[in-house]
């Protein structure tokens, strides 16, 4: 309707009225100001924004925590059972790979000049050697000694030599333990083990003992059946310390 | 009315806009672990750094039967003799396969002779011997395979590019053969590897080496295990199955013969034994 006929209608309303303009009237106003209360309340940007902005918080607040959750569960570390060490029984240490530190010799002078190894020495000759001290991170202790010696005569190839100061226990020579075979070699009991695993005529030999506080562990290849004390015998041809 | 159309509307673009923003978001979060876990399987890094595990086992039987077979009584068992390098296994690993097909195309490790001639057997040098040429080859091999550059350790990727640029610039080609099928090792597909005269490196998570005395009657195993990721090269096995006196098999064990790459381990890999093989090729060198 338009705003010249309805104000036409509304003035012919009002004087068929007793009660006056203003009273019939009051009631079209307040609703017109209302109406443009309404209309005044909130932009449209402002809501658009509002909208907008409301999206994005509740979107990230519920996103977020899992685009940002990438930790598992807490995986519980094996922990070391205590070990009760009786008091009089000297404590091992056992040394894995990664807790000991390899330190190349390059003479063999150094092995008891340098880090006090006093234990037997090979003096077998050889074509090379490769040389060093193990030394246990933990305690910066040097425990042990590995020697290579390149042979390659009639009754070696090649000889690993491992020397231990107890009570120190390396792991990857543990597999000595299992040697049932024993012997005596210069008022020392040596175990030991003889294998032609192949049946080819191509022997290994393993063999270890133990002289003062030093544990000794020999293995080779050999394509010569030879007895242990014999072969020690060539190992180590200097008189025994 | 048209208020309320409008609140209401309001209201639905919110729900829908959070909801898809919210599943999209778990959705790509997924694909993430996905790719995470495709991207570990991808990129596992073979370092050799580990824990270690010894336990000893005792088999009691009355007979056994053994089927044995390998490339040569001995294969290269190279350990990395430089200190300043770490994480070095697939470098080693590679190392052991040069210096194996060294004997037939010499020039593999330049000026340097493999192995000597025994009667009827050949028997590779040990590290020590011409220790300079060897590490040589596992400090080339460090770069090309680029270790310790994404993390500790090689990826078998780097591992197989490495090698080929190394074999490659020595004037040689080499080619993967995968020895595993439907995502097991296929142990008749590495015997005609190793038959072909062909080691095959096994990728290991979790591994270990494994050495026994057998009396004729009792076999005592000493088992180290290994956790961690480490490669080793294999060139044969030994194939046994124990049996008590009334003919009833106890056990069977494959002990397959590898060269470890760590100085103080000369077992045998115990096939099934724990860990997981993550893969295994022949490696051809032609």
């Amino acid at each position: 309707m338009k705003d010249d006929r309805f104000n036409e209608l509304m003035e012919k309303y009002v004087d068929s009225t007793k009660r006056g303009k203003d009273t019939d009237l009051q009631k079209l106003r307040n609703r017109s100001a209302d109406r443009i209360k309404v209309h005044k309340s909130i932009p449209k940007y402002v809501l658009a924004t509002c909208t907008i902005l409301l999206v994005v918080i509740v979107s990230l607040s519920v996103a977020l925590p899992i685009l940002l959750n990438k930790e598992g569960a807490p995986q519980d570390e094996p922990q070391d059972e205590p070990q009760d060490v009786p008091q009089d029984v000297p404590q091992y240490f056992y040394c894995e790979n990664s807790q000991i530190e390899l330190i190349e010799i390059s003479d063999i002078d150094e092995i008891n000049n340098k880090y006090n190894f006093y234990g037997l020495l090979p003096s077998i000759e050889c074509i090379e050697s490769y040389m060093f001290v193990m030394t246990y991170k933990e305690n910066n202790q040097d425990f042990g000694l590995f020697i290579e010696m390149s042979i390659f005569d009639e009754y070696f190839d090649d000889i690993k030599l491992n020397v231990v100061k107890e009570p120190y226990i390396v792991a990857q020579l543990q597999k000595f333990d299992n040697l049932t075979d024993s012997v005596k070699w210069r008022d020392t009991t040596v175990r030991y083990s003889i294998n032609d695993e192949n049946n080819d005529s191509y022997y290994s030999y393993a063999m270890t003992f133990t002289i003062d506080n030093y544990n000794y562990f020999i293995n080779f290849e050999s394509y010569s059946e030879m007895s242990v004390t014999k072969a020690l015998d060539m190992i180590y041809f200097d008189e025994v310390n | 009315m048209n208020k309320k159309i409008n609140v209401i509307m309001m209201v639905l673009i919110i729900v829908v806009s959070s909801f898809c923003i919210t599943t999209f978001s778990i959705n790509n979060n997924k694909k993430c672990e996905a790719a995470v876990a495709t991207t570990y399987s991808d990129d596992i890094l073979y370092s050799e750094t580990a824990t270690q595990n010894v336990e000893i086992e005792t088999i009691y039987y009355s007979w056994k039967d053994t089927t044995t077979y390998q490339i040569n009584s001995t294969f290269p068992n190279y350990y990395n003799t430089n200190m300043s390098l770490t994480n070095t296994c697939a470098n080693v690993a590679g190392a052991n396969i040069v210096g194996f097909y060294d004997r037939y195309y010499d020039n593999l490790i330049p000026d340097y002779t493999t192995g000597i001639q025994r009667g009827n057997n050949y028997t590779y040098y040990p590290m020590s011997l011409n220790k300079d040429k060897k590490q040589a080859v596992i400090n080339t091999l460090y770069a090309s395979m680029k270790t310790n550059t994404k993390n500790d350790g090689t990826t078998q990727e780097d591992f197989e590019n490495g090698l080929k640029a190394y074999v490659q610039s020595q004037g040689r080609n080499i080619s993967y053969i995968s020895v595993i099928s439907g995502g097991n090792f296929n142990f008749a597909n590495f015997d005609a590897e190793l038959r072909n005269g062909r080691p095959v490196a096994f990728f290991l998570s979790g591994y270990n080496f494994v050495s026994f005395q057998d009396s004729g009657s009792q076999v005592s195993m000493t088992k180290n295990f290994y956790s961690g990721n480490h490669i080793i090269v294999a060139y044969g096995y030994q194939k046994v199955n124990y049996y008590n006196a009334n003919n009833t098999l106890i056990q069977s064990n494959t002990y397959i013969y590898v060269s470890s790459g760590i100085h103080n381990e000369d077992g045998h890999y115990l096939l099934n034994s724990g860990g997981n093989m993550i893969a295994a090729e022949a490696i051809v060198i032609d």
